[in-house]
């Protein structure tokens, strides 16, 4: 029979253990949205807006504003 | 002393299923940043699950030789996306930092400069650090939300336990 003390360590590693294995996932998934936004710069419609964004930046910027 | 910029740089909502965004700063760096759905990190369980998002902001071109510069305008561009996207009050956010490298706890500082820096939106955020970790691996991840999220206890709560229900990594 294990005593209290020892049951919540035991319980405290459980949640560590649980813990870890979702920060892990979640830095899976980061790194694979990373790769998605590298990816994206190279699409046609992507590219579109971007330059649409640098187009509005730079009639802003002849404004002043 | 450095003067607070007033307004973040102009974005554009790309949409897609990740909700991306993106802007462009004065040096022409763009910067995208995703908010991508989320069910498994409360455990696939209601009523959470439709409200979270893992977020990410990234350099998508950068045309510099370097690193880009701090930009003090970053984080007042941040603040408007983030009002744009937390329309929903119940919203909640989860950031990691990259730890691969050794330089997570940097990132981390960085962030939270961001954060701080950038207290002067409309809708007013609060951000939960939850720091843990093994003797080999560490990891700084944060909740964000909306001050006004009526769930906001729940919500601490379940990500403490980190779902109890969270078994297979894969599903």
């Amino acid at each position: 029979m294990i005593n209290p003390i020892e049951q919540e360590l035991r319980e405290h590693e459980a949640i560590q253990k649980r813990m870890v294995a979702v920060a892990k996932r979640m830095l899976e998934s980061k790194r694979q949205l990373q790769q998605e936004i590298r990816d994206d710069i190279q699409k046609p419609d992507v590219q579109a807006a971007i330059n649409e964004l640098k187009k509005r930046n730079a009639e802003r910027t002849e404004k002043g504003v | 002393m450095q003067s607070v910029p007033k307004r973040g740089y102009e974005y554009i909502f790309l949409g897609g299923e990740n909700n991306t965004y993106a802007f462009i700063t004065d040096q022409q760096v763009i910067y995208e940043l995703k908010f991508k759905p989320s069910s498994y990190i409360f455990g696939n369980q209601p009523p959470f699950t439709e409200f979270a998002f893992e977020f990410v902001i990234e350099v998508a071109e950068n045309p510099l030789p370097k690193l880009p510069p701090p930009d003090a305008v970053i984080p007042i561009t941040l603040v408007s996306i983030f009002n744009d996207f937390f329309s929903l009050k119940e919203t909640v956010v989860v950031y990691i930092c990259e730890n691969a490298d050794g330089h997570a706890k940097a990132r981390n500082r960085k962030f939270t400069q961001w954060f701080e820096q950038a207290k002067i939106g409309r809708l007013s955020f609060v951000k939960f650090d939850y720091h843990f970790g093994t003797a080999t691996e560490f990891f700084y991840t944060s909740l964000i939300m909306r001050i006004d999220n009526p769930r906001m206890a729940d919500v601490i709560t379940s990500f403490q336990k980190l779902s109890v229900d969270y078994k297979n990594p894969e599903k």
